[in-house]
Order: C-alpha cells, then structure tokens, then sequence
C-alpha cells in the first residue's frame, strides 16, 4: 500500500490559499490594515490556524476586542462554520476562480443565532474527539476507541494540531484498521449540501450478496431520486477531487476520510452533460 | 473542475497490473494532482514569502513603520490635505482654549483677591468677637458679684428689719402694759359701781357686770370688703373697756382683713391687713394678734398695732375654714376642708400635732382653761378632743351638717348652728342637747354661717339666709327681736362686743351694720 500511503500524505498535506480581510467597519485606526494571506491545511479547522492573524489583526480593532472572544469568519455574507473542516468548507462553496479564497474576519457582532461561539481550543479538541469516537462506534462499536489510552488520545488530536502526518497515522492506523480482518460495521460519512443540515445513514460496506459497495451504491440509496437511466444528476466532491462512483465505499473509508475518521462528501447536482462521464464503460 | 480527468479509460499501475478494475484508484490519484497544481502552487510561494514578511514586520514594528511612510506619500496625498485641514482646525481650537484660559486664570485670580478681602474682614470680625466675649463673660462676673452682694444686704436687711420690729414691739409692749396699769386702776371704780348695779346669776368668770343689750336700730354700716364678707370678730377680748374695745375685724373673698373702730356712730377703717392669697374664711383675736384662715392652704397671723404680717403657717392641703388661739401661749389651732385639724406653734412656725377627725371641720373652739377642742363637722358630728391624748374623746351626733360653734362665756354652753335651719344649745358637762332655737323665716345661709351667744349668756343671734338677724331668748327658747331691712343678702355672721353694747353683723353682700 505505498502508494496509498503516498495518497494519504497528498490528502493530509494538501493545503488552500485563504487571503484574510479585517471587517471594515471594525478598524478603529486611521490606516486600513493589509490582508493577511495564509496557506491553510485543508484537513484541520479554522480555529487552529487563525493565532497569527488574530494577533496581526487585534492592532486595528477597538481595544475591548482585542483579546478575541467573539472572533468569526464570514464568506459573502455568510457565517464560515469553525467546527467544519476547512477543505469541507472551501468545497462547499467550491469556487476556483476566487482563489485564493478571499475571508473577512470579525471580532464583534457574533451573529449569535447562526453559530456556536468557539473560546478555546478545547472546544475544538472536544468536538474533534467526539466525532473520532462517534466514527469508531459506527465502525466498530466504539471498541477500538475505548480500548486506547489517554496518551495516544492526545497523540491523535496534537498529531492534527500540529500537522504532524507520522504522529497522527501511528494512532489512526489502528482506527482504520480491519480487526479479524473483518469489514468496518458500516461506513461513517455525512452528505453536505449548500444551505442545508447534513445527512448522515447507516451503510454497510457489503452488499447483501457479499460484493463490496460503491460510492455509486451509496448515492443511489441516499439520493434514490438522483440516477435515472445511468445517467447520474449528481457529482460528489471531497478533497477538492470527485471519486469516480464505482470506487469501493470501503476503500474510501480508509484513504480519504478526514482525520475525525469521517467520509465528508459534498453533493452538487450534475451541471448539463458537459462533464465527462465517470462510469467506467 | 471535473473536465480534466479521465483522459484514459485504462491505465496501468506501478507493478505493472492491469487496473481496470482500479481505474477509480487512478483517477482519484490524478485529480489529486491536478488539484495540487490548481490551489496550492500558484500561490504557496507567494503566500510562503508574504508570511516571511508579516512575521519580519511583527519582529521588527520600526521597518513596518518605515514602509509604511515610504509608501504613505503616493497613496494619500488627499489623505494628507485632510490631515492638514484636521491639523489646523486642531491649532484654532487650541488657541481658543488658551484664550479660555488665560480668561478662567484672569477670573480666578479676582475670585483669591475677593476671597483675601473676605479673610481679612472675617479676621477683623472675629477679633471684635473676641473682645466683646471677654467683655460679657467679665460683666457675666461683675453680676454675679452683685448678685451675691445683693443677697448679703438683703439678709443683713432683712436682720436689720427683725430687730426694728423685735425693739418695735417691745416697746409697744412696754406702752401698752403701762397703759392697762393706768386703766386697770381707772376701771377698778366703774367696776364696782357696775357690780352694784347690776347682778347676773350666772357666776363663774364672766364679768358681772357685763349685760347684752337687745339691739333695735343701725348704729353705722359700711361696704367693708369688695366681695363676700364671711369672717367678723370682735377684737376685745383682752381690752376690757380699754382702746380696743370697739374694734371689729372682718375677713372677705377680696383676701384682706379689715380692722374697724367703731366710735360714736361712725366706722373708721383702722388697718388693713394683708398677705392672704385666697379668701379669709375666719378670724380671731388674741392680745395684739389677729389670725385670720384662708382659701389658700394658709393661716396668717398679723400685729393689730402696725398692720404687719408677723407669720405664715402653711401645711394643710386644703382651704383653712376655722383658726383659734388657744390659751396655751403661742398655741392656735385650724380646721380645714382636708379633714385635719392642726396645732401650731407659732413662733417656731410648726405644725405640733395633727388631729384626723376624718371630716372637713368647720368649726372649731377651744374650751377654758381645759385642754379640749371642740370641733364642729360636716358629717353632722361635734367632735371633743383631748389634746394630751389626741383623739376624740366624745362625739355629739346632730341632725345635719355643723356651720359654727359658740361657747358660752361660763364655759359650759355650746351652741351649735346646724344646717337643718336651727340652732342647738348643749350642755357640755352632759353632752345633750338642752335647747332648740328655730323660727318660721328662719334659714342658715352657708357652711359659714355663724351663731353667737350673747356675753350675758342670755341670749343667741344668727343671721338669716333673708337678711334678717334673729334674737332668741335662752331661757324662754322664744325668738325675742328680729331685725330687719337693713341686710339684703344671706348674713354670715352675728355677734354682739364683748361688753354687750353693740351688734356686728357682715352680710354676703359686701356690707357691714353694727346695730345699738
């Protein structure tokens, strides 16, 4: 599995160019500050990069907001959701013309009723910690998960924080791993959409008749709607790429799951028929 | 984005395989390249290098600073006329408010010359303050010192002023006693003419000589006080045909004693005596010493001679009704509306000895020669008290409420006038009753109404609550003469001079008669 190790660094070191504006009506000095452009990992989340912009920006805000406490990001308008992953963000919105990806950054008016206020990075660690175990239990009944200790708990999560790929695999391997060289118990992901909540299903990595299932078979059964006549209406994105659908579910589970153990897949519906048919004929 | 994948339908991997069926494998791994060649390349050099920049500039704040001005002039020229114009607006303000200064400094400065006038005049003030204090606290002293001095010649006064009266007396005294020696041997020969004369069968130590005499006619009157006349005495007792003998004291609601001479028809006001608070209820006389009670709790005793107020026995808790001088020296004794009857002395001003007949007295007389006191009460009880054992040795039961006692010059008579409108002679040697006197027309008047027995022991008179004035016969119980229409109102008092020549009569209304 080489060269699926090579993949996996690809998918853990890929980054996206992020340029960072202060919120215009929050300067309070004479002089309007430069954007702040940074190359931000896509498998990490927003409040673990932000340190270095938050402190270059803090200079040109009133002082009470200087210490951070009601930081948020916008897009357009729109409040960017810290507690998703940044590339699961960036392919949501999924613009590449834009690049880089232009974000205005707040520290007043939290829009309270959009988004949960994010203090700490304990928050993010909680968060982060709970998705891994609620993927565990999906996969195998939370027995691996449990089965680790504090140590290698926190091996997981400063593996993530600091970009360490070696240090996080060393744990992560176990996760991913086929105890009894039995499948996972089903496949942890969840389906975004533009403007609405996720949707997440139980979905076995096997077929009834013991065939292995596929990213198209997991469409298929969670947008029963969306295939007439082989002709697919949707395309499905996760790290910037579009599997094609006949790749093993399983497979997927494995190699391009973010580090919270999860498939964070991105579903659009098919733009005309331009786009190149990804059924293998 | 999709349009630049799968080119080939087949492809073969590293080990040589066949990958059809990993052809996704493949594509993935080719769209991540051509993703990587998408987002991260055009700009990580780029971003690398301005996060190089941001973190010298977070380093190092003076070459921000320093780039910062560099690249200002190009940027904002506007920006700076702007400034220019804020610059001077800034100047304008600033000299105005040091105009506003130098304005405030001007005024405060006025306000410390102003606050500096007014220290000085406070110290100024302050310093006449001073000087008027010590000034008051050293008149404060001078008045004290007078004050003290004041009183040191107020008592050496008053000293002086008891030795006056003391040698005042004794001079009189002295006169007086050389006059009754001169009358005592004047007197001696009418007496004896007198005994021949006339010879009464009562004995004992009523002079012989002396016969009521039934009077028919005003002599003189007089409005004697200027309300209520209650008291009348005759003050003879001792000046037996001496100046005194026609001395008649009165006593009325105006607070004053009158002391009056009667001389050939005519009443000559000799002294007034006052002192007394309250309303003079009763008198009595007792060589030169009249005593008279009064509403005010009080009993004063003056000197008939000069008119002066010589003691002032305060101790009952009620109006004084009734006062006598006993035979005891310096001895008189009072009944009073507090039910007490008191003995004093008077000389050292003290209440001796207090009797609680338990009744308010309004009447009292001393027996001779005897240590008894009579007294009459107002729960129609005659008490008899033994002065050497201070209670009621007899009590003599009468019909109604006592006004007045009178004792028989002999000593052995009482006469009682009682508010069932009669008059009752007792024999005190049996303590009864042995005579009644009433009449038709005849009232008594007040509590204060008083009856008397005439000196011969003859006869008994009291006034009416008409006005008229009844005689009655003792031995006949008959009225004898009524005398009429000279008295308008209720007569408290009737009595006859000690020598039985003439009648004083007081009436509520002011007026006085002496009847021949």
């Amino acid at each position: 599995m080489t060269e699926d190790k090579e993949l996996l660094r690809e998918i853990w070191f890929a980054k996206i160019p992020v340029c960072f504006h202060l919120a215009s009506e929050e300067i309070v000095n004479f002089q309007k500050p430069d954007p702040y452009y940074l190359m931000c990992p896509r498998i990490t989340y927003f409040p673990l990069v932000l340190d270095k912009v938050v402190k270059y920006f803090s200079r040109f805000v009133d002082s009470s907001k200087q210490q951070g406490i009601d930081i948020w990001i916008e897009y357009e308008g729109n409040p960017v959701k810290w507690h998703y992953p940044i590339g699961l963000s960036w392919d949501l919105i999924c613009d590449e013309a834009s690049l880089p990806w232009n974000l205005i950054i707040h520290f007043d008016n939290f829009p309270d009723d959009e988004l949960v206020r994010c203090n700490s990075r304990a928050l993010v660690q909680s968060m982060f910690m709970s998705t891994i175990k609620e993927a565990d239990a999906l996969k195998h009944r939370s027995q691996i998960i449990s089965a680790m200790q504090k140590k290698e708990h926190n091996q997981l999560w400063h593996g993530l924080q600091e970009e360490k790929f070696e240090q996080f695999w060393a744990v992560n391997v176990k996760l991913m791993e086929h105890t009894n060289n039995e499948p996972f118990r089903c496949i942890p992901f969840r389906f975004y959409q533009l403007n609405q909540p996720y949707i997440q299903r139980l979905f076995k990595p096997l077929s009834e008749n013991g065939t292995p299932n596929t990213l198209g078979d997991l469409v298929r059964q969670v947008f029963p709607s969306s295939i007439e006549d082989d002709n697919e209406k949707l395309t499905v994105l996760t790290h910037g790429i579009q599997p094609p659908f006949e790749t093993p579910i399983h497979w997927m589970s494995e190699h391009l799951s973010y580090p919270d153990n999860f498939l964070h897949l991105c579903v659009f519906p098919r733009k005309s028929c331009s786009g190149t048919n990804q059924k293998s004929s | 984005m999709e349009t630049n994948v799968e080119t080939k339908p087949v492809e073969i991997n590293a080990e040589g395989e066949l990958t059809v069926p990993f052809s996704w494998r493949s594509s993935i791994r080719q769209q991540l390249d051509t993703r990587k060649l998408r987002e991260e390349k055009p700009f990580e050099d780029l971003i690398n290098f301005c996060c190089r920049v941001f973190a010298l500039y977070a380093t190092n704040p003076d070459l921000g600073n320093f780039t910062h001005a560099s690249s200002e002039p190009l940027s904002s020229a506007s920006e700076r006329s702007s400034l220019y114009a804020r610059l001077k607006e800034a100047e304008a303000n600033l000299t105005a408010a040091h105009g506003e200064i130098s304005r405030l400094e001007k005024q405060l400065a006025e306000l410390k010359t102003q606050l500096q006038f007014e220290r000085d005049e406070h110290a100024i003030l302050r310093v006449l303050y001073d000087d008027l204090t010590k000034k008051l606290s050293a008149k404060t002293h001078e008045a004290d010192h007078l004050l003290i001095q004041l009183k040191a010649m107020k008592a050496a006064d008053a000293e002086k002023l008891n030795e006056l009266n003391a040698r005042e007396e004794r001079l009189l005294r002295e006169k007086k006693r050389q006059e009754l020696e001169a009358v005592a041997a004047a007197t001696r020969v009418v007496e004896v003419e007198e005994g021949i004369l006339v010879d009464q069968g009562e004995t004992a130590s009523v002079p012989s000589h002396v016969i009521a005499i039934l009077p028919d006619r005003m002599l003189c009157s007089t409005d004697a006080h200027d309300g209520d006349v209650y008291a009348l005495r005759w003050c003879s007792s001792e000046g037996s045909g001496g100046r005194f003998c026609d001395l008649v004291a009165t006593g009325g609601s105006d607070r004053k004693v009158k002391v009056w001479q009667v001389s050939s028809s005519q009443l000559h006001m000799k002294e007034t005596l006052v002192g007394c608070n309250g309303g003079i209820t009763s008198i009595d006389c007792s060589n030169d010493l009249i005593i008279a009670s009064s509403y005010d709790f009080t009993c004063r005793i003056w000197s008939i001679l000069d008119g002066k107020l010589r003691r002032t026995l305060t101790g009952h808790a009620d109006k004084v009704l009734t006062v006598k001088f006993s035979v005891v020296a310096n001895r008189c004794i009072s009944g009073s509306q507090d039910r007490t009857i008191r003995v004093w002395d008077y000389d050292k001003y003290a209440c001796t000895k207090t009797l609680y007949p338990g009744s308010t007295c309004n009447d009292l007389v001393l027996s001779k020669g005897q240590e008894v006191v009579i007294s009459g009460h107002f729960d129609k009880k005659i008490r008899l008290w033994d002065m050497r054992t201070e209670c009621s040795v007899h009590e003599i039961y009468l019909s109604s409420r006592i006004s007045s006692l009178d004792l028989s010059s002999s000593g052995q008579y009482l006469l009682a006038c009682v508010r069932d409108d009669t008059l009752k002679l007792m024999d005190l040697r049996m303590n009864q009753v042995v005579k009644t006197f009433s009449a038709d027309s005849f009232k008594v008047g007040t509590d204060l109404t008083k009856a008397t027995i005439s000196p011969d022991n003859d006869h008994v008179i009291a006034g009416s609550a008409s006005g008229s004035i009844f005689i009655w016969n003792v031995n006949t119980s008959k009225v004898d003469r009524v005398l009429k229409s000279q008295h308008n109102s209720t007569v408290g008092v009737a009595s006859w001079s000690p020598q039985g020549q003439l009648v004083a009569s007081c009436e509520k209304n002011k007026k006085l008669v002496i009847w021949n």
